[in-house]
């Protein structure tokens, strides 16, 4: 039981590293910790394409307020 | 349904915290978007979605690209993840415009053989060899000329893909890798087969091979073709580099047309592929064919010849070469300019550096620039100020034994310097500007040399008196302090009369100190006293001279300052005090003669019969003594301005070149303006037969003062006589006294006729002089020595008395033909325009 658990847990790691890096190649400026709670918003059926949006918009929002806010820069 | 839409809403809020400083409005915000478009999203196809991100991947590089495909394969055989294509929408949606600096370079092509057929053939594979490039996405079947090749041999049945999406003969593959092996030089048997267009296009791709041995003998460090040095080092290396491009770009196409099951490799399709490194395979191999045998700046020049190819590969090609060629040259200039020093095993950087100088011709012989070492995007201006600049550090570290402390020319280089030998990566990916064609290379360089310059100028005229030296230079070699010159000449008057032999220095050197204490020279800082000395030119033949010949005052300077005022600099400083002194001491003897002269004339009342001859003799020393002034004013006058430009320099502290340039040309001016340059040789041997005859005057005046002077003795002792006998009582004067007085009368008569002639005769020679002095200098090329002509003969005096000088070769003559001539010229244009 917990062997499978724990290959699952590996399998969940392996295609998150995946996730990762591909978001990295296409430059979305994505940290970590906001890519996990994304695919887990993807994984519950939110519209990706409007999360996108979103996300897009918070970021000017946060621009345009906090200058230095490093949250929103590249890794 | 419930738990998941607050889950939803849970992570909504830590997403929203996580991104934005306000998440609660983030968090409305992004529930008002979320809730508004609430429709159920529609299912993307997967791989069109794959398509797109590639075809954006590959825009800014092609490695990126395949390593999208890598992830994505091993993302398909996981399946943890069930929503992987809404995720990777939002990535794709996410994605940013590609930014320059990130993208890396891709140096040749990645094969893309195989066809948009076999995309469904499996997963990993096909996406992986999608044509994403159009130019490469030929026709699946193959050309029909490969049909006509028959050749018959084992057949390779093992690849049915191959096969059975064209119509190409077993042997075609066979043909195909010989041709990817060829590519890298590799020989292969049976090559040499097939139809002749199949031939051609192996020849095409062979090519790549011969290319290939090319560069590789060229950066084999066995071939001796290898350029050598550093600069060498960093051109071989990157060569090398492309070279490893070219491997991963020729290992990829072999996977692809010989073992890869979805190989749709033709020969046509790897000769295509071919296009782009054949291209730049010739060019590497053009470059290197120049380089054979350079080294150093030599090689930056020539391969900087092709970063202006016309061809936008050809010179990116090239900058890349450069770039990394020229890195060991950035850090050379680095220590020279920050630190003078220069670190060149190899002889390759364009200054240098010379052993065996001695300290104080550091500044001029020690450090040199190599000219044909100066890379070709260096302008000559710019190496001379790299070079300037560097030995101003030296300078200021070895003659002036200044403590290296924070050096403030240092700040100008630095953003220049720091930003590209700290990015290695700017580098590399080739975008950024490199630091030989960066816009502030130029303005960095003059703006440190200012600076440097300003330091060591602030050193030399602070701690080491830079500008009283200079003054002192003038005043007292140049005889520009009146007062002293004056008064040391009085002083040495007797003693320099005296033979040369008979001369100390220890004497001299004490009557210049009496001289010094009398005049105003007494108030000049100690550091100039201490430098001014007498010395003995002794000339060289023997002959025996009088004092005058060989007396000449002399400045020492030493240390840090003997760069300014070196050995040659004294020889001329002392070639004109002498001319100087020269012209000074026959205008002070001639004056010498005006004062005898003046004591005299008051006891000649009862001697009328010398009357005419004095006056003569005055007006005659009027004469040269204007024209001994004339001399003077000139030779002082004519380079006023170039001293001046020297104080005004040294005073703003600009380069110490320029100061040395200008006091060189100060020097020139002077000398031109007293005859003894080496352009008025002719002028100095006519000045010196003017200077002579004004110096025999003062002896014919010596002489004609005694001969009076005894005269008038004479007739004093006589009246004595006359007095004392009439005392006595006695008959005051004999017949046989008044017969004696009578010859002796008229010896004197005779002593003032000869007299007279010889003045004659002098006035004749001394006039002939002058007239061909001024003719000399009407006829020198030197405009301010035409206006001393005229000067000299203003009144026309000389011209009334020659016919030569009527000649139209004068001054006058000379300015009113050329404004002739340009009248003429200027009537000529309107006429010409007229028409």
């Amino acid at each position: 039981m917990t062997s499978e658990k724990n290959a699952q847990l590996g399998q969940a790691r392996e295609a998150f590293q995946l996730m990762y890096q591909i978001s990295q190649l296409l430059c979305t400026g994505l940290d970590p910790d906001t890519l996990t709670i994304c695919i887990r918003l993807c994984e519950l059926g939110v519209n990706p394409e409007v999360l996108a949006h979103v996300i897009k918009e918070i970021r000017k929002m946060g621009d345009s307020t906090v200058q230095n806010k490093p949250v929103n820069l590249q890794p | 349904m419930d738990e998941s839409s607050s889950n939803l809403a849970a992570l909504l809020h830590k997403l929203c915290t996580g991104l934005s400083s306000d998440p609660d409005g983030a968090y409305e915000l992004a529930v008002s978007y979320l809730s508004s478009t609430s429709e159920k999203p529609r299912s993307q196809d997967e791989r069109l979605l794959c398509q797109k991100i590639q075809s954006r991947l590959t825009t800014v590089s092609a490695r990126d690209a395949d390593k999208f495909n890598e992830c994505y394969a091993k993302l398909k055989n996981t399946f943890i993840l069930k929503q992987r294509v809404s995720v990777l929408t939002l990535l794709l949606a996410l994605s940013e415009a590609p930014q320059q600096s990130e993208s890396t370079h891709q140096l040749f092509p990645i094969p893309q053989l195989a066809t948009k057929s076999n995309i469904g053939l499996s997963g990993a594979a096909s996406t992986s060899s999608k044509s994403t490039i159009g130019s490469v996405s030929w026709g699946s079947q193959g050309a029909p000329k490969n049909q006509g090749s028959n050749q018959s041999l084992p057949s390779n049945n093992s690849n049915m893909a191959l096969v059975l999406q064209s119509t190409d003969r077993p042997n075609d593959r066979l043909c195909v890798r010989d041709a990817v092996l060829a590519a890298t030089g590799v020989k292969t048997k049976g090559a040499g087969g097939g139809s002749r267009p199949m031939q051609a296009l192996y020849a095409r791709i062979a090519h790549l091979g011969f290319l290939h041995d090319r560069l590789k003998e060229f950066i084999d460090p066995n071939s001796g073709i290898m350029p050598q040095g550093l600069m060498g080092e960093g051109l071989v290396a990157s060569i090398r580099d492309e070279l490893t491009e070219y491997y991963r770009s020729v290992a990829l196409l072999q996977s692809q047309a010989c073992e890869g099951d979805g190989g749709g490799g033709t020969l046509r399709r790897v000769c295509v592929w071919a296009q782009e490194p054949l291209h730049r395979l010739t060019w590497l191999a053009n470059i290197a064919h120049t380089a054979h045998h350079k080294k150093g700046g030599e090689l930056a020049s020539c391969v900087h010849r092709f970063v202006r190819h016309g061809d936008e590969r050809v010179a990116t090609l090239a900058r890349r070469l450069l770039t990394a060629l020229t890195y060991p040259l950035l850090l050379m200039l680095t220590r020279w300019l920050l630190h003078g020093e220069i670190d060149d095993p190899y002889n390759e950087f364009f200054i240098e550096s010379r052993s065996g100088v001695p300290i104080d011709r550091m500044w001029h012989d020690k450090y040199r620039v190599r000219e044909w070492m100066v890379p070709s995007f260096m302008s000559r201006e710019q190496a001379a100020q790299i070079l300037a600049t560097g030995k101003s550090v030296v300078f200021m570290r070895e003659a002036c034994a200044d403590e290296p402390g924070p050096s403030d020319h240092a700040h100008h280089l630095q953003p220049l310097l720091k930003s590209h030998t700290g990015g290695q990566s700017d580098v590399d990916s080739g975008t950024g500007t490199a630091w030989w064609e960066a816009e502030g290379l130029r303005a960095g360089v003059a703006l440190a040399h200012a600076a440097a310059s300003q330091r060591l100028l602030a050193a030399l005229t602070t701690h080491h008196h830079l500008l009283d030296h200079l003054a002192a230079h003038r005043r007292y070699l140049l005889l520009a302090q009146g007062d002293f010159v004056h008064h040391l000449m009085t002083l040495l008057q007797d003693e320099l009369n005296k033979p040369a032999t008979s001369l100390y220095v220890h004497n001299l050197t004490c009557t210049l100190e009496a001289a010094v204490r009398a005049t105003n020279a007494q108030f000049e800082p100690p550091h100039v006293l201490a430098r001014l000395h007498v010395n003995l030119y002794p000339n060289c033949d023997g002959r025996d001279d009088c004092g005058w010949d060989v007396f000449a005052l002399q400045y020492r300077v030493d240390g840090p300052l003997g760069t300014l005022f070196p050995a040659t600099c004294a020889a001329r400083y002392r070639a004109l005090f002498t001319q100087l002194w020269r012209v000074k001491r026959i205008e002070y003897s001639l004056h010498d003669a005006w004062r005898e002269h003046t004591i005299l004339q008051k006891r000649l009342k009862y001697m009328p019969e010398v009357w005419s001859l004095m006056r003569r003799v005055s007006c005659l020393r009027a004469e040269a003594l204007r024209l001994c002034g004339a001399l003077q004013e000139a030779s002082c006058v004519g380079a006023e301005p170039a001293w001046a430009e020297l104080l005004a320099a040294a005073g703003e502290r600009q380069d110490l070149d320029r100061l040395l340039r200008l006091h060189h040309n100060a020097l020139e001016r002077h000398s031109i303006h007293a005859m003894i340059h080496h352009t008025t040789q002719e002028l100095q041997s006519y000045l010196g037969n003017v200077l002579n005859e004004t110096l025999a005057l003062r002896s014919f005046e010596a002489t004609l003062h005694n001969g009076i002077n005894a005269e008038l003795e004479r007739r004093d002792r006589i009246e004595q006589m006359k007095a004392e006998r009439v005392a006595r009582g006695e008959y005051a004067f004999t017949a046989a006294d008044e017969v004696q007085d009578k010859d002796k009368r008229k010896i004197f008569l005779q002593f003032l006729a000869s007299r007279k002639a010889d003045l004659n005769v002098w006035a004749r020679t001394y006039r002939g002089h002058v007239t061909t002095l001024i003719l000399k200098l009407a006829l020198h090329a030197e405009l301010s020595l035409q206006t001393l002509a005229f000067r000299l003969d203003y009144s026309d005096f000389y011209k009334r008395g020659d016919a030569k000088l009527h000649e139209p070769l004068t001054y006058q003559h000379k300015r009113l033909s050329e404004i002739g001539l340009n009248l003429a010229r200027s009537k000529m244009l309107d006429r010409t325009k007229k028409k």
